[in-house]
């Protein structure tokens, strides 16, 4: 019977010591982790920045979390974030991770900064744990006006010197890409400056005729192909006439093929010719519009006499050789 | 005797009265012979006349000097936006007494119409008259009248003062075979006018020429001589505002937004024989064609925005196509 007594006695005693046990084991671990938040000022002016550090501390072998902090928290907003930084290794039995926020605030009052939250895992338990920091307030005061002093007016936007350094980062793109461009274009220029000339070894005189000459030479061409002989009347007054106005063409620059016979007289009315020949230019030009245009037959001499006309025209106003000069073109390259 | 010789003597009888007007209208119109030339020019060859001037420089009086001198009907209407079609044509008045409607004939009927600003009228009655123009006949109610013969329309328009004008259509200044720019006189003329008016004595214009004497004349000019080159040549100008490039002419392309139509061709040979014909010639030469080229061309190219930007004018536009064109 005491025998029975004492195995009873024995496993409740077991029983609230290993709950005694779980406990501490339980609250060893936990104590091992801190979070903290903590501020540099709980008190600043409207629109001043402050920094809130958030410190956890806990063991490296558990699977730990970082809150994330929200854009803003009840009216203060979160300026910057610094990253998660970590003091220690997984070498290490305690942990220490630092982040810092710069927080400000747009209007006054008392603003509470609420707990961080941070989840973790033990060590081989599936179990969720969290642990948060604990809560802050943040004073945000106004600036004092004093109504007794005058108004004054607004300020001017600050000065902000414009820095050798935002210039480079805002234009280096550019500056590499010009620098490029000069040298591909120089690199061109090299190219082609260093090139040989090829010299053409013969060159090919081209001589411009005397506008006499050719002349000359069609009016023996219509000569010879005896058109008014042969009852081509309108053609060879035609023949005559086109020679002539492009012996004008060529010899005074004057656009004869473009003009009707009053202007082309008129043009001469300046005194370049002499009277004999404008006489005969006249002569000639009259006679071969009546023929042109008005179906008019001229008599036999009268061919001959336009002829003649035409011969004497040009040996008149013939230019001297002295005045034609050779134009000298190089031969085209290959 | 050749048929031209034939018909320059035709000509010397049949344009004696061309002198007679010229003297008659020289009476009242001191200088503006390009102006007047180009009216008997229209009245021969049956081409209707617009001229533009700035005002002031008697446009009006050398129209009614020449329907003065001529024996013939003439109205004058003075183009104003109120103006309606029946104004110009004509209208049916009721007769209570007969029970019937009758025509009222409008200033239309009659030889020389003078066309006051026609840029001052409605669209709606300038296609009226320029319908009657082309048709030379007029519909009232159910009944269609033709108009007398000669019926020319003489119009004139004010370049300047373009606000509460309607400026006529393209399609519809083609119908105006002629248009005469006038431009200031030179100052012996001037001084002459200045004369004339001060001392208030207007010398009276007496007519000289019967319509049956311009219809006889209208006949002998549509028989003066063109030969296939002057053809040609009128063929190639007018070719060339339609397709400068193919007549090297390529600085033009950027330029025409559309050249002169077969209309254009046809006035240009018709007034290039009718210029013959007053100068005394049977037959026509190149320099009819260049004489005449302006005035039955300007109307008829259409320019670009970049001509227009550039100010070049259709003038300018006609001088490089006669330079470019080679003369028979």
């Amino acid at each position: 019977m005491n025998k029975l007594i004492d195995i009873k006695l024995l496993k409740k005693a077991l029983t609230i010591s290993s709950i005694f046990l779980f406990i501490y084991v339980n609250n060893v671990v936990s104590q091992n982790i801190q979070a903290t938040a903590k501020l540099d000022a709980t008190t600043i002016k409207i629109g001043d920045q402050v920094k809130l550090h958030l410190t956890v501390q806990r063991p490296s072998n558990i699977v730990f979390s970082w809150a994330t902090p929200p854009d803003s928290l009840n009216g203060i907003e979160i300026v910057e974030s610094s990253k998660v930084d970590t003091i220690g290794n997984k070498d290490s039995v305690v942990m220490t991770e630092v982040q810092t926020l710069t927080i400000t605030s747009f209007d006054t009052g008392y603003y509470p900064i609420p707990p961080f939250v941070f989840h973790y895992k033990k060590d081989k338990d599936t179990n969720d744990y969290t642990i948060e920091t604990q809560t802050l307030l943040l004073t945000v005061n106004g600036i004092q006006i004093d109504l007794a002093k005058d108004i004054k007016g607004i300020k001017p936007p600050l000065d902000a010197p414009f820095t050798f350094t935002e210039f480079w980062q805002s234009n280096k793109n550019y500056v590499f890409g010009g620098l490029g461009l000069i040298i591909l274009i120089a690199g061109i220029l090299i190219y082609f400056l260093r090139r040989k000339k090829v010299v053409p070894i013969f060159v090919e005189k081209i001589v411009k005729r005397p506008a006499h000459e050719i002349a000359l030479e069609s009016l023996q061409a219509v000569e010879k192909e005896k058109l008014w002989q042969n009852g081509f009347v309108k053609q060879y007054y035609s023949s005559l006439s086109d020679i002539i106005r492009t012996y004008i063409e060529n010899r005074y620059n004057v656009i004869a093929m473009e003009l009707t016979t009053d202007e082309i007289l008129f043009h001469f009315n300046r005194g370049q010719i002499n009277t004999e020949a404008k006489d005969k230019l006249t002569h000639l030009l009259k006679l071969a519009d009546l023929v042109k245009f008005a179906k008019v037959q001229p008599l036999p001499n009268e061919h001959d006499l336009c002829l003649t006309d035409a011969y004497s025209f040009v040996e008149i106003t013939r230019s001297n050789e002295e005045d034609i000069k050779p134009i000298e073109e190089p031969t085209p390259e290959n | 005797m050749t048929d031209i010789q034939e018909l320059n003597e035709r000509i010397q009888r049949e344009s004696s009265f061309v002198d007679l007007l010229q003297m008659e209208m020289s009476k009242v119109i001191i200088g503006q012979k390009y102006m007047t030339e180009r009216l008997i020019i229209g009245l021969l060859s049956n081409g209707h006349i617009l001229l533009e001037g700035i005002p002031g420089l008697a446009k009006t009086l050398a129209i009614k000097s020449l329907s003065s001198a001529i024996h013939a009907k003439f109205s004058r209407i003075q183009f104003t936006p109120d103006l309606l079609p029946a104004d110009l044509v004509g209208t049916m008045i009721y007769n209570q007494r007969k029970e019937e409607f009758t025509v009222r004939k409008g200033p239309l009927f009659s030889n020389l119409i003078l066309a006051d600003e026609i840029n001052r009228a409605p669209a709606k009655v300038q296609s009226a008259l320029l319908e009657a123009m082309q048709e030379r006949q007029v519909t009232i109610g159910d009944e269609t009248f033709s108009l007398p013969e000669p019926f020319l329309v003489l119009a004139t328009q004010n370049p300047i003062e373009q606000e509460g004008t309607y400026p006529l259509p393209e399609a519809q200044v083609d119908r105006f075979m002629l248009k005469v720019v006038i431009g200031y006189p030179n100052q012996e003329d001037e001084r002459m006018i200045m004369r004339q008016n001060i001392a208030n004595t207007y010398p009276t214009i007496n007519p000289v020429v019967r319509p049956e004497a311009i219809l006889k004349a209208r006949g002998v000019v549509r028989e003066v001589y063109m030969d296939e080159k002057i053809e040609k040549y009128i063929i190639d100008i007018v070719f060339a505002t339609r397709f400068p490039k193919e007549y090297k002419l390529n600085k033009l392309t950027q330029l025409i937004s559309f050249g002169g139509s077969p209309r254009a061709t046809i006035n240009l040979a018709l007034a290039a024989k009718a210029y013959a014909f007053v100068k005394r010639r049977g037959y026509v030469i190149p320099e009819d064609v260049r004489a005449i080229c302006h005035d039955v061309l300007r109307h008829r190219i259409g320019l670009t925005y970049e001509a227009e930007a550039e100010n070049i004018t259709s003038e300018e536009i006609i001088n490089e196509i006669l330079n470019a064109i080679e003369v028979p």
